[in-house]
């Protein structure tokens, strides 16, 4: 075979070469998704949850005995109210899951509810490093400690930052995902 | 850029070019689930590209691009995970129209399936009629260099379709 004949076998496939969705295995890849989607949550939650409580209580704890430093105060406060803050989106979402019933369509649906929360969830956990950051120099200063040790903590934190962001981008494409296959649905009906 | 309409230039880009995309898709992957991971990762790397498109060049030639990078890596992290649990997990999540067209399709694919990756985008590309700078644009080589591996890849090809119509393999 001529590489030309093989060109027109190839070009043969430009005006039909669709993919069409079988429902049913559509349905169990929106669970799978949905399911991924619940676990990483789950497990984001947690890890915020406890960096949130442990920190202020070693903060805390690290100070009792000697001088109070004020930053590091506000800094626990403000991680406290996170953790709580989390926890009761933690709990508001746990309750929010029986909404949805197991057709494609809610399945879809959960799994959107699902991704959005994810995305939120990321974007607390990203903005979140600015306050931390700046109440964590100050405490350092506060605390005279030298200066490179401040200048690690300004790059930590950038680098804590930037990757959150592009763990946010993620979730971000993937409720787009979802987002474009619930139109596509609608657009069926 | 905004979020609205990073998503109506991605619906736009994925209308327009869509059968580049599940060409590629289909030249990397084998079986159906492999497809849907490897169709979602390039859906989501060309969405998170579109904000770095800077309209120096085709959005099609921007598209292969992101597409076969990801495709590429896509593969070398594939070959570390356990490919029979997958397999076996296997569905069809996207029924594929064209396998019933026409077996010398299937032919094609099965072969440029079995180049290694770069020849494989190269194939790709060249079937797809994109010129040799544009290859050598999208692949970051120089065009000579994409040359000398046509020249090898069209004879590699022309020799196993002799065994084709010779043996019907």
């Amino acid at each position: 075979m001529e590489f030309d004949e093989m060109k027109k076998i190839w070009d043969t496939q430009k005006e039909e070469y669709v993919f069409t969705h079988n429902q049913s295995a559509l349905h169990n890849h929106v669970v799978v998704k949905q399911k991924q989607g619940l676990h990483i949550t789950n497990i984001s939650e947690w890890l915020m949850i406890a960096v949130n409580v442990l920190v202020p209580v070693y903060l805390l704890a690290s100070m009792l005995p000697g001088e109070i430093n004020i930053s590091f105060t506000i800094l626990s406060g403000w991680m406290l109210v996170t953790a709580a803050f989390i926890s009761n989106g933690r709990y508001k979402r746990i309750s929010g899951n029986s909404r949805f019933d197991r057709t494609l369509r809610g399945d879809l649906q959960f799994a959107i509810d699902v991704a959005q929360y994810q995305v939120k969830l990321a974007a607390l956990g990203r903005w979140s490093i600015v306050p931390i950051g700046l109440l964590s120099l100050t405490a350092l200063i506060e605390a005279d400690k030298p200066l490179w040790i401040a200048a690690m903590v300004v790059v930590s934190l950038f680098l804590a930052n930037y990757a959150a962001g592009w763990e946010s981008g993620i979730y971000r494409a993937r409720l787009h995902q979802l987002e474009g296959l619930m139109k596509k649905l609608d657009e069926e009906v | 850029m905004s979020e609205k309409e990073q998503s109506d230039i991605f619906q736009r880009w994925f209308d327009l070019h869509k059968g580049l995309i599940f060409k590629i898709v289909k030249s990397y992957a084998d079986t159906a689930l492999d497809q849907e991971d490897l169709f979602q990762d390039i859906a989501i790397q060309v969405w998170r590209s579109i904000p770095s498109f800077r309209n120096e060049s085709a959005a099609s030639t921007w598209i292969y691009r992101v597409a076969l990078n990801t495709a590429m890596t896509w593969i070398r992290h594939e070959k570390k995970r356990n490919r029979s649990e997958r397999i076996e997990m296997a569905q069809h999540v996207l029924d594929d129209n064209t396998s019933v067209v026409d077996d010398r399709l299937a032919w094609l694919y099965k072969e440029i399936h079995q180049l290694d990756k770069i020849d494989r985008s190269i194939a790709l590309l060249l079937l797809d009629e994109l010129s040799y700078k544009e290859i050598a644009t999208i692949l970051g080589i120089t065009e000579s260099n994409v040359a000398v591996k046509i020249h090898r890849i069209k004879k590699h090809l022309m020799t196993k379709s002799r065994n084709y119509y010779l043996h019907g393999i």
